[in-house]
């Protein structure tokens, strides 16, 4: 299946000839209306040194990535801290301008506009954050929290807006007579209820989730992954899950992407990814998972010595970013730079091990 | 069974704040014994840190206050003594810390650092004269016999370069590297007991492998006994030999690494080991309720507000005993009894204890949902099968 999209002449910029041929444009994540439809998105951020402030180099925070979310599904970002993920949601959902690239949105792109024309597009995306002490103003009220989105909106009468946060407190399980509480009043887990339940006011389309259980004990994490998952198959919503937890993905995402130094290095269905896993950093994440109950040890890889620890994105190493950890790394890892290769249906990966793209399990 | 290195009994630890008086430990029992490494595993304001700086005599008191229990190690009663606690901590212990950036100082070298680690090491005060010779003539010859002996500690935590590395400030070190710093200034002064609070906590997955693998490297190489305090299960695993499943400022349970995690038998063990996401399953019922307030605390079992298997005036009476239905596996619910065996103990676990995703938070709310209610709970019973047909619409 193959998009019109301009991905393949960029995504693969720097990249010594052979591995161009079969690019990410053949990528069957590409596909049928997706809610969402991030191509070559590329967000970097100046270095700047010197007395006039100069710019003097830049961090590829995010650099050329694509993928679609799908109607209704969870899809996951994980990444080791500094790897880029947070900025990708936050430029996605436009806090951030992207550097390039585009962010289809439901048919628009919204890469471009403007604050006046992204006003309605802001109704439709929302974002939770990972620590909700701090992203829940601590002055005002929880139904002052939870009816800020309509007032910035202008949507409804009063009677209508405290109706409406009314029925979303019930939504999120949280009693009425939070209404009136202030956040500090809260626990860690009802924090973060309100935070999605302000997300909620406005009948996104999609939410971008960063981290959203992190900052939470398991017990009540798991109570919140439970409303999010009920959320989305009762309101139809789409999740762009952004996560350091891989156990956390394999039960609750679609489909997984997984992000070094700003670029997928593997993107693949959750069963998929956790069956075979084909890039090398994905196998050293796995193989990293520290298992709770004996029975988990097989769904694993086997143990990988692992070395080193994420560069620095200012610096990132030559031709492919992760090679100075690999397990698997040969020569040509240091001076070519993989692109991502289809390995399987739904499923392709960044490494020079692949090959040029011909593998096994094409058509 | 020789002498435990460590032994807590019986310990109280209570805090004074504007809210009054919190029972924050209530009757821990603890032992460590020689070159074990144990772990205490619980949810964020359990009580672990406190039992930790209890151990370390790093309690601020006021407002903490140890109201009674005892602290032995290698048989010598310490609660009662501060300057053997002080003697002891200086000369054998050693703790790592979570937080590499808050407790490494930013202004001094990690050389320097080190450098005072071994100067003052072992000594419980530091007189005038001794500060300032050290401050004004460090002698060369234990200058060069420090740094080399920095340099080695760095080089078996696997750090490059750890020359350079001494003469870097915290700030210039990854995460990871830091935390290896940290650990190495922990193992300088030799010490024979380690305490490590939540050490890999704030790290990456891979960079947590990576030092699990050494810490455990270093342990086993200098026979040392270790106390490890963390909220992840999956890291307990990795490094322990026994695991004390702590709750609101008491013992759940305790038995061996494998008894604890597939084989838990507290109500609060299993609820917990449940609700992580692990590759094979996750129950997303999670635990009801949150950790009681410790001005007042439950009567009887501090669990028994959320347990799913509480009995009506049993467990809300006297606080339950640990009983012990296989060697040296513990556990304080009065499910069990002492005539139990492992396997009866398991069967009623496994057949009594049923958490329940019915309500979230709060039990008085999924009541009043009105419509809303029966198309929810009927999908939170099923949470665990893909059937997503009610689209009710809910709200929209």
């Amino acid at each position: 299946m193959r998009t019109q999209d301009t991905d393949t002449s960029s995504a693969s910029t720097a990249s010594s000839g052979e591995t161009v041929t079969n690019d990410t444009a053949s990528d069957p994540h590409l596909e049928e209306d997706p809610v969402l439809k991030v191509r070559d998105l590329k967000k970097y951020y100046p270095i700047t040194g010197g007395l006039f402030k100069t710019k003097v180099g830049e961090v590829k925070a995010v650099d050329g990535v694509s993928f679609d979310v799908r109607r209704g599904e969870t899809y996951a970002i994980v990444g080791e801290s500094g790897c880029g993920k947070t900025t990708l949601g936050k430029t996605i959902a436009r806090l951030h301008a992207p550097t390039s690239g585009t962010v289809e949105f439901d048919g628009t792109d919204i890469s471009s506009l403007g604050e006046r024309e992204l006003k309605p597009i802001r109704r439709e995306i929302q974002v939770v954050y990972q620590d909700p002490t701090s992203s829940l103003n601590p002055r005002k009220r929880i139904k002052d929290i939870v009816a800020e989105p309509l007032i910035v909106h202008d949507i409804g009468s009063k009677a209508e807006r405290s109706e409406r946060v009314k029925s979303l407190l019930k939504r999120v399980d949280l009693p009425v007579d939070f209404l009136y509480r202030y956040p500090n009043e809260l626990s860690g887990g009802q924090k973060q209820r309100v935070a999605i339940a302000r997300a909620l006011t406005l009948n996104p389309t999609l939410l971008v989730l960063d981290e959203p259980t992190s900052a939470l004990d398991v017990s009540v994490q798991a109570k919140v992954i439970a409303l999010l998952e009920e959320l989305q198959r009762d309101l139809n919503l789409s999740y762009l899950l952004i996560t350091h937890d891989l156990s956390l993905t394999k039960n609750i995402a679609d489909r997984i992407g997984v992000m070094y130094l700003g670029k997928f290095m593997e993107r693949a269905n959750a069963a998929e990814l956790f069956r075979s896993p084909q890039n090398p950093y994905t196998e050293q994440l796995l193989s990293a998972i520290p298992i709770v109950e004996q029975s988990e040890a097989e769904l694993k890889p086997e143990k990988i010595q692992i070395r080193g620890e994420t560069p620095d994105p200012s610096d990132p190493p030559s031709g492919c970013s992760f090679h100075p950890r690999c397990h698997r790394a040969i020569d040509a890892c240091s001076s070519d730079e993989p692109s991502l290769v289809d390995v399987g249906a739904d499923h392709d990966s960044r490494c020079l091990l692949h090959g040029d793209g011909d593998d096994s399990s094409d058509t | 069974m020789s002498d435990p290195l460590l032994e807590i009994s019986d310990l109280h630890v209570d805090f004074n704040t504007y809210d009054g008086r919190s029972k924050v430990i209530n009757g821990v029992d603890l032992h460590v014994d020689e070159g074990e490494t144990v772990a205490i595993v619980g949810e964020s304001g359990c009580g672990k840190s406190v039992t930790a700086e209890t151990i370390m005599s790093m309690l601020p008191q006021p407002p903490g206050e140890i109201t009674g229990g005892e602290l032995r190690y290698r048989g010598e009663e310490l609660l009662g003594d501060p300057p053997a606690h002080k003697r002891v901590k200086a000369e054998s212990m050693g703790m790592i810390f979570q937080d590499p950036m808050t407790s490494l100082s930013p202004v001094f070298t990690v050389g320097e650092m080190m450098r005072d680690v071994l100067t003052y090491n072992g000594k419980t005060e530091v007189g005038w004269l001794e500060l300032g010779k050290s401050v004004l003539g460090r002698r060369g010859a234990d200058e060069k016999a420090m740094r080399e002996r920095s340099i080695e500690l760095l080089d078996r935590l696997q750090i490059p370069d750890p020359e350079g590395v001494l003469d870097r400030y915290p700030v210039e070190l990854s995460g990871g590297m830091r935390q290896r710093v940290l650990i190495a200034m922990a193992l300088l002064g030799e010490p024979e007991f380690l305490i490590a609070d939540e050490p890999t906590t704030a790290l990456d997955v891979t960079v947590q492998d990576q030092l699990i693998e050494l810490l455990r490297e270093q342990i086993d190489r200098e026979g040392l006994s270790m106390l490890y305090i963390t909220h992840n299960l999956g890291v307990a695993r990795r490094i322990a030999d026994r695991i004390y499943v702590m709750y609101a400022g008491e013992i759940a349970e305790v038995g061996t690494r494998d008894e604890i995690l597939d084989e838990p038998l507290h109500p609060y063990s299993r609820g917990l080991i449940d609700s992580i996401p692990k590759l094979t399953a996750f129950q997303r019922e999670g635990i009801d309720g949150l950790l009681p307030d410790y001005t007042e605390p439950p009567q009887g079992c501090r669990f028994h507000p959320r347990c799913p298997a509480a009995m009506d005036g049993v467990c809300d009476g006297e606080k339950p005993p640990l009983y012990e239905p296989a060697d040296g596996h513990q556990v304080a619910c009065y499910l069990y009894d002492d005539q139990m065996n492992a396997q009866d103990a398991l069967e009623v676990a496994q057949t009594e204890i049923e958490f329940e995703g019915g309500s979230l938070d709060h039990p008085e709310v999924s009541s009043s949902l009105g419509d809303e209610t029966a198309a929810e709970s009927a999908d939170r019973t099923e949470m665990n099968e893909p059937t997503s047909g009610q689209t009710d619409g809910g709200n929209r």
